[in-house]
């Protein structure tokens, strides 16, 4: 080693003796020193400061007991603002939550009044719907709920039963009503009327 | 440092963010003397390193600066904090330092040879040189030989390179090695130009 590269660790020389730490890799810089006057004189200043630093560095200091209090307030006071503000946030997303799921309760609400609308139910009048193939539109003729029919079976009786007429020929019904479908002329309501008479 | 089942003071930091008090309290605790010496020593005003310490912890709690873990220490970085504090507070009351600055360094140079000294007028003297240095060498200083930080560390600190601590490092020995000499040999004193602002 020459006085150059010992000039370069001279500094981590003496810290690592003023604090008990020579390694074998600093043995060698300490063998030069030994041998070089001048490095010698160098590494006894640099030693020298060491000792008074790490005296200083000792030392402890506090600071003042009011600090601490003051800081914790501060946080407290911090951490109220950000609740405080985090709250209209959360009542936002809420109302947006609700109008979403009212939204979704009225698409499914009049998905289940159309399904309702388009099933016949028992007891309510049917609703006879004629097509007319030739017609580019269809039509509905709403048979009146006095020449109507019932779904459900009146004293075990057919389900196709006149209540006025008390006619109860199932096919003769079934007959009549695909005639009137099939045929190319719509049958009016009136004319309904007379052929349930 | 610290034990084992010691939360880390990432853990604590952590926590603080959550909304506990405990972790700012413990971290306060564990790094507030740290701070506060580093402020004092850079200083030499118990007041101003009060002030600096409540800053750092301030700045801890409003999230002013984002601590990223992979660039250094949380303890390197509170240092970093503080030191930016410091410096801020010394160019602001620049005048003040100045007159303070002259005072050590009329009693460096008119005090005996260190051997004779006791250990308080030791380490009262070792203070008042490190507060003459120039601020780059003083905060390496009380960095790397008074706080005992690595160069890496001290390097996260100051937000610049490993061989910039090194080289300032070694100047600033070298400068306060000048400083602490006896005034028996011979020294080149500096001449200092006033200015009158009557």
């Amino acid at each position: 080693m020459n006085c150059q590269e010992f000039e370069i660790v001279v500094r981590d020389l003496a810290r690592a003796q003023a604090s008990d730490r020579i390694t074998s890799e600093l043995q060698l810089p300490l063998d030069h020193a030994a041998s070089c006057s001048a490095c010698e004189l160098k590494f006894e200043d640099e030693r020298e400061l060491s000792r008074k630093l790490a005296a200083v560095a000792l030392v402890e200091s506090e600071p003042s007991s009011h600090i601490e209090p003051a800081l914790l307030q501060a946080y407290r006071q911090t951490t109220r603002k950000v609740v405080a503000t985090a709250v209209p946030v959360f009542r936002r997303s809420v109302y947006w939550f609700a109008a979403a799921a009212a939204a979704l309760l009225m698409v499914f609400a009049l998905g289940i009044l159309r399904s309702r609308l388009n099933t016949p139910k028992p007891g309510l009048p049917i609703a006879a719907v004629a097509h007319n193939e030739d017609a580019t539109t269809s039509a509905a003729v709403v048979i009146p709920p006095s020449t109507l029919i019932r779904a459900e079976p009146v004293n075990g009786a057919s389900p196709w039963t006149n209540e006025r007429t008390g006619t109860s020929s199932y096919s003769s019904r079934m007959a009549s009503a695909q005639a009137r479908i099939s045929s190319p002329v719509l049958p009016t309501p009136n004319s309904l009327t007379s052929e349930g008479k | 440092m610290t034990a084992e089942n010691e939360p880390s003071d990432a853990e604590l930091l952590e926590l603080m963010k959550a909304g506990n008090e405990e972790g700012l309290s413990a971290l306060y605790r564990r790094r507030s003397r740290a701070v506060h010496r580093f402020a004092l020593q850079m200083c030499g005003s118990q007041a101003l390193a009060d002030d600096v310490t409540q800053e750092v912890f301030m700045a801890l709690i409003r999230e002013e600066n984002n601590y990223d873990p992979a660039k250094g220490t949380l303890h390197a970085f509170l240092l970093g904090v503080a030191r930016n504090h410091v410096l801020r507070r010394l160019r602001r009351e620049r005048f003040y330092v100045s007159m303070e600055e002259d005072a050590a360094e009329h009693k460096a140079d008119g005090e005996g040879p260190l051997d004779d000294f006791s250990r308080g007028e030791t380490i009262e003297s070792v203070r008042s040189a490190i507060l003459t240095l120039p601020e780059r060498y003083r905060e390496v200083v009380v960095l790397c030989d008074l706080q005992e930080l690595s160069y890496q560390e001290a390097a996260a600190a100051l937000g610049c390179a490993v061989g910039t601590v090194r080289s300032r490092l070694h100047r600033a020995r070298a400068l306060l090695i000048g400083k602490l000499r006896p005034s028996t040999q011979d020294e080149t004193t500096e001449v200092k130009s006033a200015r009158c602002f009557a």
